[in-house]
């Protein structure tokens, strides 16, 4: 552990620990933390030998919302809006991976009626994060348009979402037991002609954007990532789908009723930017087949199991894996005996997958850098938490 | 509010008087940089995804002039302040705020902007309680976050403070 | 299901775990003495770092490290406890480089020493920050009864199983051993 005279600093400390190499050629830059990818509020210390980047370092922090101290001093019942900001773009699937986790301590049996309704949110909610990433991605790489079409689609799913949980983008819509409230009498039809709109637009993207030459060139054969080092790195989600790993927390632990519904999980084995972008692109695909199947059958019933007004669960520790958007959400949650929390540590998918850049940037030119970071999809918050 | 430490000093803004001070251009002048404010890409945590959606087709901030989204703030008029801000965040939301040339403006969107928003909890360590701590803020906008009318409506309040009037129709209450 | 690689690994306890409950399969007992090995044993059979996380117990900092395969209800969790006043354990970010963000994490919130680890200052909290955020106050920490479930308790000898209610040294809370369903909420 080394300490640092504050006196005696050139600049921030960031800055004084990344020193530059041996040779004088190379070029210190500093990318962040406000810069116009829409990432967040990420910085990275990049030292160039021309345009290729010798050493990459990021500086995260800038969005650090202590959220694991506010779980200890909140109740159960009152971190849950907590959830929906971790990552305010899936933000169902960290409601569910922190319902599930203290479902899982208490030993609730949610019923059906809400395990059906919480598959269709988090799909719904997981294709308008894939829609933001695709949007946002192609404007890191200098296409204007789609983002615009993507927030289109986007718009109609947050209309339903609105009508059944009342926000536009950080939900809280679960509850210990269930979900907060039934959803609309039109739900199920509103769904199923969003996805039948959003199949008829897919052939269309595919066509403009994905065969698109220079989206091809610009992430064909970039940042190409190994089994092993992703294995490593404990990168999960479409990043390891995109190096062939067939792996995907809703058919490895399936949770809810995921077992009850056909779906493909969509691999490609390149391992390079291109792979991880059709992994998400198709995976547009499994949340509509998933959304269709599930909102055709959705039994009736009560939305939430009954819970104790003062909600103090045993003793002991759960945790639960949820697939999100980004790749393996795990919450762990500690309980005392207590109406409070003892520890709840949350696992961000970004976390780890960030932790890869420094590796895979080493070697590339920065405008590829810029690709790499914006196919490991990214969203600070859930990072810094 | 209660003084707090940001964990730096808050920025003191001096504005230079025009060359030529013709109120009749003057007025002139105001209502052309109301009609066309560059905002500033500073989206920091969810109210981004907000301010990015007022941008795109469906609400559009460009049809009332707010075009030009420039990274650089030393060709902005506007901050818009989208997120929490916390202490290591908050020397770089003063210096690009200084680095923005006058009359620039400040728009603080969303709760955690104003007054720290749902992490404003007793005793905690990181996080400021609302920008207007370390820079002067013109427009709060609340919400969590709000909605993209309520940030249209917020950049109309922009325009008013430049201009002196609303320019834009107000919505009928309960209209959809 | 206590996968066989685990006997390798010189572990105190090993104790297997009902995954419906806890979500994990195994939860082996630790030193930091022997962790480094274990880690490499893991890597070995292919097991993907999920996370590094710590609490703060009454008997120390407990480091919890929870690994799972590619496929399958597999996750493990290797768990150690240091002390308070010399919190120091080997840093396994030579087998998993991924432990390094973790473990500087861990570092941030409550001060614990990773000796080997390449980079260990503040990842999270602002450079000039004073102290580690979630350690707790002496009167609010609790120990390993008070918080693990009772199975794991008398598996590992801290609990006597004839005795429903463990003999905690500070048993203030009454056991709501009911919470389950209870109560109708208006």
């Amino acid at each position: 552990m080394q300490t640092f005279d504050p006196s005696t600093m050139r600049g921030d400390i960031s800055s004084i620990r990344f020193e530059p190499g041996s040779t004088q050629d190379k070029m210190i830059l500093n990318m962040g933390p406000q810069h116009p990818s829409a990432h967040g509020v990420l910085r990275i210390m990049l030292e160039l030998d021309g345009e290729y980047i010798i050493r990459a370092e990021p500086v995260i922090g800038y969005i650090h919302r202590m959220h694991e101290w506010i779980a200890e001093q909140k109740t159960y019942l009152q971190f849950m809006p907590n959830m929906g900001r971790v990552d305010y773009l899936h933000a169902m699937a960290w409601n569910w991976a922190y319902a599930g986790a203290v479902e899982r301590l208490v030993g609730i049996q949610v019923p059906e009626r809400a395990e059906y309704i919480r598959v269709v949110v988090t799909e719904l909610n997981r294709i308008s994060s894939h829609l933001v990433w695709w949007g946002a991605y192609l404007l890191d790489l200098g296409a204007f348009t789609p983002v615009m079409y993507a927030f289109d689609d986007r718009e109609q799913i947050l209309d339903i979402l609105q009508a059944v949980t009342g926000s536009r983008l950080t939900y809280s819509y679960f509850t210990i037991g269930g979900v907060y409230e039934d959803v609309p009498a039109d739900f199920s039809k509103r769904c199923t002609e969003f996805v039948k709109r959003l199949r008829s637009r897919l052939p269309m993207y595919r066509d403009l954007v994905t065969d698109n030459m220079i989206l091809r060139g610009r992430c064909e054969g970039i940042g190409e990532l190994s089994v092993d080092v992703a294995r490593r790195y404990g990168a999960t989600g479409p990043v390891l789908r995109g190096s062939g790993v067939d792996s995907d927390t809703r058919k490895s632990e399936p949770y809810g009723v995921y077992n009850r519904f056909e779906f493909r999980i969509p691999t490609y084995t390149e391992g390079d930017a291109m792979a991880r972008y059709r992994v998400r692109l198709d995976e547009l695909e499994t949340s509509c087949d998933i959304i269709e199947q599930a909102v055709s059958s959705l039994p009736e019933g009560p939305v939430s199991a009954k819970v104790a007004r003062v909600f103090k669960p045993p003793k002991g520790e759960a945790s639960m894996a949820v697939e999100g958007a980004r790749g393996k959400i795990i919450v762990h949650v500690r309980s005392d005996g207590g109406p409070k929390p003892y520890r709840v540590k949350l696992r961000a998918p970004g976390f780890s997958n960030m932790s890869l850049f420094a590796e895979l940037a080493r070697g590339t030119m920065l405008s590829d850098a810029v690709s790499i970071l914006g196919s490991l999809d990214l969203v600070i918050p859930e990072i810094d938490r | 509010m209660a003084p707090q430490d940001p964990g730096c000093l808050a920025t003191v803004s001096t504005v230079d008087q025009p060359l030529v001070a013709v109120p009749a251009v003057q007025k002139l002048v105001d209502i052309c940089r109301a009609m066309s404010i560059w905002p500033m890409t500073f989206g920091i945590a969810c109210c981004a995804i907000e301010m990015m959606g007022v941008g795109m087709a469906r609400f559009d901030m460009a049809r009332f002039g707010f075009e030009v989204f420039r990274p650089s703030p030393r060709q902005c008029d506007l901050m818009i302040v989208a997120g929490t801000v916390n202490k290591k965040l908050a020397p770089v939301v003063k210096r690009l705020y200084e680095q923005m040339p006058a009359p620039r403006f400040v728009m603080a969107l969303g709760n955690c902007a104003i007054s720290g928003g749902p992490f404003a909890i007793e005793g905690q360590y990181n996080v400021l309680i609302g920008v207007d701590t370390i820079i002067p803020v013109d427009i709060y906008v609340p919400g969590c976050p709000p909605r993209p009318e309520a940030v249209l409506e917020g950049l109309f309040a922009i325009q008013e403070k430049v201009t002196g009037r609303r320019w834009w129709p107000e919505p009928e209450v309960g209209q959809l | 299901m206590i996968p066989e690689c685990l006997a390798a690994m010189g572990a105190t306890h090993v104790v297997a775990m009902n995954y419906a409950a806890t979500g994990v399969v195994a939860s082996v007992s630790l030193t930091p003495e022997t962790i480094l090995n274990a880690v490499e044993v893991l890597d070995k059979e292919g097991y993907l770092l999920e996370d590094v996380s710590a609490s703060d117990l009454k008997e120390g900092f407990e480091i919890a490290y929870h690994f799972s395969l590619f496929e399958g209800k597999s996750r493990l969790v290797l768990r150690l406890i240091v002390s308070h006043d010399a919190p120091t354990v080997p840093s396994i970010s030579r087998v998993y480089p991924g432990a390094d963000w973790h473990e500087r994490e861990c570092f941030d919130f409550f001060g614990i020493d990773f000796t080997g680890h390449p980079n260990l200052h503040y990842l999270l909290l602002p450079e000039d920050f004073e102290g580690h955020p979630l350690v707790k106050a002496e009167k609010a920490r609790k120990g390993l009864v008070d918080v693990m479930p009772q199975t794991w308790l008398v598996a590992v000898g801290l609990a006597n199983p004839e005795v429903p209610k463990p003999e905690a040294p500070k048993a203030e809370k009454p056991e709501p051993q009911n919470a389950i369903v209870a109560g109708v909420k208006e």
